[in-house]
C-alpha cells in the first residue's frame, strides 16, 4: 500500500510523460515442438495505445498470457520508468474479456471493488471511477450489468495495484455499438490522464484504426507494426484480412 | 426433549455444522461446485469402509475426513491438469468410491447395518467427538473468512485472479478440502444421501433475496442455523431422520421464498 501511495504522487505530477517504456524482447513460445510465437518484439511508451491484431490462431492470447507471466516463454519483458530504472517486472493490470460469474449471484460492483482493495475515497481512484463513470453502478449486482458496464468495472479492477501496463483482451467482444464507443473513449481518457502503456487485443479493426497509436499485425510472428494507416495499407494486412475474407 | 443426552449431542452438533454449511454454501454456488459436493458425499462411503478395515468405529469421522480430503485434492488436480471434463471425472471417481465402499461394508456383516449412514442417525453422534468437531469448525470458519474474497475474484474470472497472483488451483484445493471436511463432520447426522443439499439450499435461499455479498453470506448462515434447529426439533416429534427433516425445512423455505420473489416481480 505504501508503495502505491508513493506512486500516486508521480501519477499526479506527470500526465502521460511518454518517457516510460515497455520492451517485449524476443518472446517465443513452443508447445510440443509447435511454434506458437516466434520471436516477438514490441516496444511501447506510456500514454500509447498499442493494438494487437491478427487472424484466429495467430497466438494473440498466448502473447497476452506470456506478458502476464502465465505461460512459459523464452525472451523477456522489461520496463524502463522515467528515472531510467529498469525493472523486469512491470505491474500489469489485466482486463479479461467477460466475467464467468453466474447472473443471479448477489455480488455487487462495490463488493468486487472492495475485494480488489480499490478505495473509492482515494484521490487517484476517485479519478479512475470518474473517468469510468461507474459511481452509479456501485450497488448493482455484477450479473445485472450490461456488457459495456461489466467492461468498465473490469477496467477498474485492473487499476490496483496501479499498473504500468494495462492489458485488455478483446474488450468489446460482448458489447453493442454504443458501448464499444464508450469503452474506447474511456481507454483514451485513461491514457491521457495516467502514465500507462495500454495494450489492446481486438478484432474490431475499424475502431482500432481510430483509437490506436500503434498497430501490431501478427500471425505467430510480427508481420507488420506501425501507425494504423501504415499497417492497414500494407500488403501483409491485405493478405491476411482481405484474402482471408474471400476464402470464407 | 433435551432431557435426553442424544438430543443434547445432536443439537450441539447441529449448532457446530450448520453455520459451516451456510458459509460454504455461498461459495459452492458461486464457484459452481454443487455437483462436486454431491460426489464428495458419496465418496465418504469408501472412507467409512476403509476406516472399518482399519478397525476404526463406524461413527468415527477421522477416516472419512482423511479420505474425503484426499479425494477432493485428487479431483481438483486431475481437473486442472486434464482440462474441462470435470463432470465425467467426478462421476467416475465418485461411483468407483461408492462401489468399493459397498463391497467393503458388505464384508462387514451386511449393508443393512450401514444403511443408517445413508440417511444419518442422531444416535451415532458421539459426545466425545463434539469438542474436536467444534474446534475444527472454528478453524474452518476462520479459514473461510480469510479466503472467500479470493474465491469471489476467482469466480469473476480465473485469469483476472491469476494476474493478481491468486492461484485458482490452490484456493480450489483449500475450499474443496473444507467442503470435504464438512461432509465428513456431518455424515452421522445428515447422512450421505442428503449432505449435498445442505451445500446448495442455504445459499440458494439467500441468493434470491440478497443484494450484496455481506447479505448473501449472513442470510445464508442464519437461515441454515435456524432451519437446521427447526429440522432437528421436527424430526424428534415426528420420529423421522434428522437429515431429511432439515432438508425438507430448507426446501419449504426455498420454495416459499421463490414464490414470494417471483410474485413481487
Amino acid at each position: 500500500m505504501e508503495n502505491n501511495s508513493e506512486r500516486k504522487i508521480h501519477i499526479a505530477k506527470h500526465n502521460s510523460c511518454g518517457l516510460c517504456c515497455v520492451k517485449i524482447n524476443n518472446i517465443s513460445v513452443k508447445i510440443d515442438n509447435r511454434i506458437i510465437l516466434d520471436d516477438i518484439n514490441i516496444h511501447m511508451h506510456c500514454g500509447e495505445i498499442t493494438c494487437i491484431i491478427g487472424p484466429n490462431g495467430a497466438g494473440k492470447s498466448t502473447l497476452l498470457k506470456s506478458i502476464l507471466g502465465m505461460m512459459k516463454h523464452a525472451g523477456s519483458i522489461s520496463y524502463l520508468n522515467k528515472n531510467d530504472d529498469i525493472t523486469s517486472k512491470p505491474i500489469i493490470g489485466y482486463v479479461p474479456q467477460k466475467i464467468s460469474l453466474e447472473k443471479n449471484i448477489p455480488i455487487s460492483v462495490k463488493d468486487v471493488l472492495d475485494i480488489a482493495k480499490i478505495d473509492i475515497n482515494n484521490n487517484v481512484y476517485k479519478k479512475v471511477i470518474d473517468i469510468l463513470k461507474i459511481s452509479d453502478l456501485l450497488n448493482k449486482k455484477m450479473g445485472e450489468l450490461s456488457g459495456g458496464e461489466v467492461q468498465k468495472v473490469l477496467i477498474a479492477l485492473a487499476m490496483n495495484p496501479f499498473p504500468d501496463i494495462l492489458l485488455l483482451d478483446e474488450p468489446v467482444a460482448n458489447i453493442d455499438r454504443i458501448g464499444i464507443m464508450q469503452v474506447y473513449k474511456i481507454i483514451s481518457t485513461l491514457r491521457e490522464n495516467f502514465d500507462i502503456a495500454i495494450i489492446v487485443v481486438s478484432h474490431d479493426l475499424e475502431s482500432m484504426y481510430n483509437y490506436a497509436d500503434n498497430v501490431i499485425l501478427m500471425n505467430k510472428k510480427v508481420l507488420k507494426q506501425g501507425s494504423p494507416k501504415e499497417v492497414y495499407d500494407s500488403d501483409e494486412f491485405k493478405k491476411i484480412f482481405e484474402v482471408g475474407d474471400i476464402n470464407v | 426433549m433435551f432431557e435426553y443426552e442424544f438430543m443434547q449431542n445432536a443439537m450441539i452438533l447441529i449448532l457446530i455444522i450448520s453455520p459451516l454449511f451456510g458459509l460454504l454454501s455461498t461459495m459452492v454456488l458461486n464457484n459452481r461446485l454443487a455437483y462436486f459436493s454431491d460426489a464428495l458425499g458419496h465418496s465418504a462411503y469408501l472412507g467409512i469402509g476403509i476406516g472399518l478395515l482399519l478397525g476404526i468405529a463406524i461413527n468415527n469421522v477421522l477416516p472419512v475426513v482423511i479420505f474425503s480430503v484426499i479425494f477432493a485434492v485428487l479431483l481438483v488436480v486431475i481437473k486442472r491438469r486434464y482440462g474441462e471434463v470435470p463432470d465425467t471425472i467426478i462421476g467416475i471417481i465418485a461411483s468407483i468410491s461408492v462401489a468399493l465402499g459397498i463391497i467393503i461394508l458388505t464384508g462387514f456383516g451386511g449393508l443393512q447395518k450401514f444403511s443408517q449412514l445413508l440417511v444419518g442417525d442422531i444416535l451415532l453422534v458421539a459426545q466425545n467427538q463434539l469438542l474436536p468437531l467444534a474446534i475444527l469448525a472454528i478453524i474452518l470458519i476462520i479459514i473461510f473468512l480469510f479466503i472467500y474474497k479470493k474465491l469471489v475474484l476467482i469466480s469473476v474470472d480465473e485469469s483476472l485472479a491469476k494476474s493478481k497472483n491468486i492461484s485458482p488451483m490452490l484456493y480450489e484445493i483449500i475450499f474443496t478440502s473444507m467442503v470435504a471436511i464438512t461432509v465428513a463432520m456431518s455424515i452421522n447426522i445428515v447422512g450421505i444421501l442428503l449432505v449435498s443439499a445442505l451445500f446448495i439450499l442455504p445459499g440458494a435461499i439467500s441468493k434470491m433475496i440478497s443484494k450484496n455479498m455481506k447479505q448473501y453470506i449472513i442470510i445464508s448462515v442464519i437461515s441454515c442455523i435456524v432451519l437446521s434447529v427447526i429440522g432437528l426439533i421436527v424430526s424428534y416429534y415426528f420420529s423421522i431422520p434428522t437429515g431429511a427433516s432439515i432438508v425438507v425445512c430448507l426446501g419449504i423455505v426455498y420454495i416459499m421464498t421463490l414464490f414470494v420473489v417471483s410474485f413481487k416481480r
